[in-house]
């Protein structure tokens, strides 16, 4: 082989042939984490999926007038606003006798393929801060913490490492910073914490830019780009002090060159190419951001990533932070999610994929006209709510509900056709039978990976879970074949 | 004070917070189970003899008596530094800049015996240079950040006016730990802490994030644990993170145990009774200025041996305690500690002090060596190999494509929740320095946190963090080849340096290297810089030479 034939950088394949990983070789640092309590990391359950996508509905998706619909109440002037339940009619689904919200028909069409949780219910973190309520379902944990508590996806990154070498493992789309009054909050927890920056994520805060992520600057072919890198690497090894700098940081910060210049370089690289997307297909799923996030995590698991998050974008009081407008800005939602969803899902399907593909569709919280919080712990009002609604503003769902909240789960190992748990019929709506907690959603969703919800790394002496304090059980019902 | 069922309860039950106790069944744990008091009493070591042909430096003295724990002989001592290279270290250890030209000029200008310790004293002196890098370890320990969670809801105040003054003036330490524990204007963020809108854990209320953070920066304890439950880490009980928060408290406290009440009021009280007391029935601001005074006495040996082993650990790569968090543990040179300690409280809690000590000691003066392996006791030969920050990186990035770094809106104008804004703070403390006439130069420290400074390890600061990985990852190098930041920075160098490139670029590739590795190319590498700079010489070429320097590990890694 080429002394430098730039394929296969030779101090790549030196070093992965070492035992020690990049990640390992950080933790070397003393205080840093380490893997916890052995005993409750084997026998790691067997996998019913190799990748994990989280869709991810930012900002209160309200369950009745999604995925759980309740009586409609169409909009009229004088309406008493306790009468509302659902402000859209209901329709069927492809499983028998449960029905979504008018405006979900494509995602009602293929729910043969998964299960629809019904019962999701929110932590109990008093008064309503969205990034905070997203921070507890991505970390599983309640802000504030004593350390830094890694992303779900990190922790899957963690534990199994990226399927193809050249993708990053964690990949997030969708969430824009810049502008945004809660970035800070959302930066806390869009992190591996504790893990380490190597487990992720690799952003792509804008879907519509996929490409500038895994592009080199402007200015920048790729004739000149591998120049730079060839001549880079003659200059390191006839650095004369080179052997005397050695040590797994220079190991280290090479790999990780090499591992860059890989994803720049890859085939998996063109994945963040939608326009190398044929155009019908591209067509089904431009609803916008949101749609193209969903074509994008598409061909990035077909590339070998392993844990993509897409996001409809949490931005306050846009999105499905309805606090006013409820009815209509919904009806914009369930378009921009409706399709990609569903087509996502069929891809995979046709792809041959979605069978070790789990597809996990929620959200921080649902909404309600009249409750905050929910009904045993209600919290202080954040949005006026007049008793009687005389305008169409005010019909929809505008305040904050914790007591139930809708979650779909496609492909992967996850039982298909079924919906899970049951809510009341009438305001609240809350949960009756079968409550789903965020370590027990959490701990399906990592066993379907093969991840022990007891699954561990010792961080300042004490073991730290990937479900809230190793508690989480993952729920038989949806995961049929799950072992351990 | 604990109900005697507690035993009795299945341990998951005291879990909270994700900080689970499984620990209490294991063999090691109870090995390192450290005593509450170890390395509290202030200790001056016996020196050993000055021996003849043997070394003056106290430090390398005490190096040389081993505990006898270490029965058998440690590594050998790394070779002796060249000038160079600890021209080059010293820069970054100190003020985290790399020397200039002129800089070196000067060093290798003085007399040979003394240019080291000339060159530390002047590093030393610089005040901005010395401040603004001291502020990024000081930023992460205080969790002091510009922007960030908890200030959406009035949740966290800044010290950044006050640290940046405090730095700049070298305040004693003792008296910065006090003002910080008892505020005096413009410290007040830290005992204030972080809180998000809702309802946090009792664990996480603030005047137990007050005591957590203190026991851990000041005296290398950690409280967390003990804040929910007794700890099974440590010997520390709920009752003693309970008392140090109650010192904080506006009102009697309610013991918490594992988020649920127990009816109990915290008493009031010093993790370390043997110094003194705090009176309970004081008000609150007496009793925080009975607790800074109970911290930062000279009776305190943990307050003391837990800054020297900060700044040992900072210079050498290793803590003479590791982790650093956990002073309990034995130092692997127990005089050595004891002697930093007390030397500190003997010039005053001079910080600078202490760096220069550690400095002109030959044990500082070595080659950096390969940290060992994981599974490998903890051996000292000489400074361990380490890896700029992200801050150091920019700096360097800043001098070597000669464009200082942005000053954005942020940075100059406070927003409406107390976030930025920091700039005018810093120049006020340098314009009222007659000593000084330059303006405040911008440096990393000050600047808003971007993707690539995240990528290389800058914390959110939204924790306490008293030490960085420092491995490169995959992400960063992302960052690092294809990232905004860089590319700009590169373009607007290679501009700058074109017209001199164009006459001459043998000696513009001699002064990147001479500025980015501090020393001249050998003849291989001036010729693979210049063919790359291209043939006449082209703004892409040089902005290739500098990425390839900036990437090298001789310029990335600290040794």
């Amino acid at each position: 082989m080429n002394r430098f034939d730039l394929s296969e950088p030779t101090w790549t394949r030196r070093d992965l042939l070492q035992t020690a990983s990049t990640a390992a070789l950080g933790a070397m640092a003393a205080g840093a984490p380490r893997p916890g309590v052995a005993a409750d990391n084997v026998p790691p359950p067997k996998p019913t999926a190799d990748a994990c996508i989280v869709l991810w509905m930012a900002g209160g998706m309200a369950h009745t007038e999604t995925f759980d619909p309740k009586r409609h109440t169409p909009f009229r002037k004088g309406l008493p606003a306790k009468d509302v339940l659902s402000t859209f009619p209901s329709i069927p689904t492809a499983i028998a006798g449960t029905r979504f919200s008018e405006g979900l028909e494509k995602t009602a069409a293929v729910m043969d393929r998964g299960t629809v949780i019904r019962t999701a219910v929110a932590g109990d973190l008093g008064k309503i801060l969205h990034s905070r309520h997203q921070y507890h379902w991505h970390t599983g944990y309640e802000p504030p913490l004593t350390v830094a508590a890694p992303h779900l996806g990190a922790w899957i990154a963690q534990a199994l490492g990226p399927r193809n070498p050249a993708v990053p493992a964690f990949i997030d789309i969708g969430q824009r910073y810049e502008g945004n009054g809660e970035a800070e909050e959302l930066k806390a927890f869009q992190t591996a914490g504790f893990l380490g920056s190597q487990h992720g994520p690799f952003r792509v805060p804008d879907p519509r830019q996929a490409t500038d992520a895994v592009t080199p600057p402007a200015g920048m072919s790729l004739k000149r780009f591998r120049r730079r890198y060839q001549a880079y690497r003659r200059l390191v090894e006839a650095s004369p002090i080179a052997r005397q700098v050695s040590g797994y940081q220079r190991r280290s910060l090479l790999r990780a060159l090499d591992d860059s210049y890989r994803l720049l370089n890859s085939p998996a690289a063109a994945a963040f190419d939608l326009k190398r997307e044929p155009r019908s297909s591209f067509d089904k799923y431009n609803t916008g951001p949101f749609g193209q996030g969903c074509l994008l995590a598409r061909r990035l698991v077909e590339s070998g990533a392993r844990f993509v998050e897409v996001t409809t974008e949490y931005i306050p009081f846009l999105g499905f932070d309805t606090h006013d407008n409820g009815h209509t800005r919904l009806r914009t939602m369930k378009q921009t999610i409706d399709g990609p969803i569903a087509q996502l899902v069929l891809d995979l399907e046709s792809r041959g994929l979605l069978d070790r593909t789990l597809v996990v569709l929620a959200s921080e919280f649902s909404r309600d006209v009249m409750m905050e919080g929910k009904p045993e712990k209600r919290v202080p009002d954040q949005v006026k709510q007049p008793a009687v609604i005389d305008e169409l503003k005010f019909y929809g769902m505008h305040r904050h509900f914790t007591g139930a909240g809708s979650v779909l789960l496609f492909g992967g190992g996850v039982k298909k056709g079924l919906a899970y748990g049951k809510t009341a019929d009438e305001r609240p709506c809350t949960t009756i039978e079968k409550p789903v907690s965020i370590p027990n959603l959490h701990a399906t969703i990592l066993a379907a990976m093969g991840i022990s919800p007891r699954y561990n790394i010792e961080i300042e002496q004490r073991p730290f879970f990937a479900t809230k304090d190793g508690h989480g059980q993952p729920i038989r019902e949806i995961l049929p074949e799950a072992t351990g | 004070m604990r109900r005697q069922n507690d035993t009795l309860r299945p341990i998951l039950l005291l879990a909270s917070m994700g900080l689970l106790l499984q620990g209490i069944d294991r063999g090691d744990l109870a090995a390192a189970s450290p005593t509450r008091t170890a390395n509290v009493a202030p200790t001056r070591p016996v020196l050993p003899p000055s021996r003849a042909n043997g070394p003056n430096h106290i430090i390398d003295r005490l190096l040389l008596t081993l505990p006898k724990t270490l029965a058998s002989p440690g590594p050998r001592p790394a070779a002796p530094l060249t000038d160079a290279a600890f021209a080059r270290r010293i820069h970054l250890d100190l003020v985290g800049l790399l020397p200039t030209p002129e800089q070196l000029r000067q060093f290798r200008a003085d007399p040979p015996d003394t240019r080291r310790e000339r060159l530390i004293e002047r590093l030393l002196q610089d005040r901005q240079a010395y401040a603004a890098h001291w502020m990024v370890f000081w930023n992460d320990c205080l969790r002091n950040a510009y922007r960030g969670t908890g200030f959406i809801d009035d949740g966290r105040r800044q010290i950044t006016g006050w640290l940046y003054r405090s730095l700049y003036h070298n305040i004693p330490f003792d008296q910065f730990a006090r003002e910080l524990v008892n505020p005096v204007d413009g410290s007040g963020g830290f005992i204030r802490g972080i809180r998000w809108r809702g309802v946090v854990n009792a664990s996480q209320e603030r005047e137990i994030q007050a005591a957590q953070g203190l026991a851990q920066v000041f005296l290398g304890t950690n409280l967390k644990c003990a804040s929910c439950h007794d700890s099974f880490i440590n010997d520390w009980k709920l009752d003693d993170a309970y008392a140090l928060a109650a010192v904080f408290a506006e009102k009697p406290l309610e013991l918490h145990r594992c988020n649920k009440p127990t009816g109990k009021t915290a008493r009031v009280g010093f993790l370390f009774p043997s110094l003194g007391t705090i009176v309970a029935q004081s008000p609150r601001p007496e009793r925080l200025k009975q607790l800074a005074n109970l911290l930062a006495t000279r009776q305190n040996g943990r307050f003391t041996r837990t800054i020297v082993n900060r700044l040992w650990a900072h210079l050498m790569g290793h803590g003479l305690v590791e982790p650093v968090d956990e002073m309990e543990r034995s130092a692997w040179n127990p005089g050595l500690l004891d002697w930093l300690a007390e030397d500190l409280a003997d010039h005053k809690f001079d910080l600078k002090h202490t760096l220069k000590t550690i400095c002109t000691s030959e044990a500082y003066q070595r080659d950096a060596v390969t940290r060992p392996a994981r599974d490998q006791p903890y051996r000292f030969a000489g400074p361990l190999i380490r890896r700029m920050t992200a801050e150091q990186f920019l700096d360097a990035l800043a001098v070597l494509s000669d464009t200082p770094l942005p000053v954005t809106k942020q940075m100059t104008k406070r927003d409406g929740r107390g976030q930025g804004g920091q700039l005018p703070l810093l120049q006020a403390v340098v314009a009222a320095d007659a000593s000084d006439n330059r303006p405040l130069r911008i440096r990393a420290a000050f600047v808003m946190p971007d993707p690539l400074q995240r990528a290389m390890g800058r914390p959110n600061r939204e924790q306490i963090v008293t030490r960085r990985d420092s491995a490169a990852t995959m992400l960063e190098a992302m960052e690092l080849t294809n990232g905004h930041t860089l590319d700009n920075a590169l373009k607007a160098g290679a501009a700058r340096w074109l017209p001199k490139a164009t006459d001459n670029p043998d000696h513009v590739v001699n002064q990147l290297f001479q500025r980015s590795l501090s020393r001249a190319p050998s003849t291989t590498e001036r010729s693979l810089a210049l063919k790359l700079a291209g043939q006449p010489v082209t703004a892409d070429g040089l902005e290739d030479v500098l990425w390839t320097l900036l990437m090298h590990p001789e310029f990335q890694l600290i040794r």
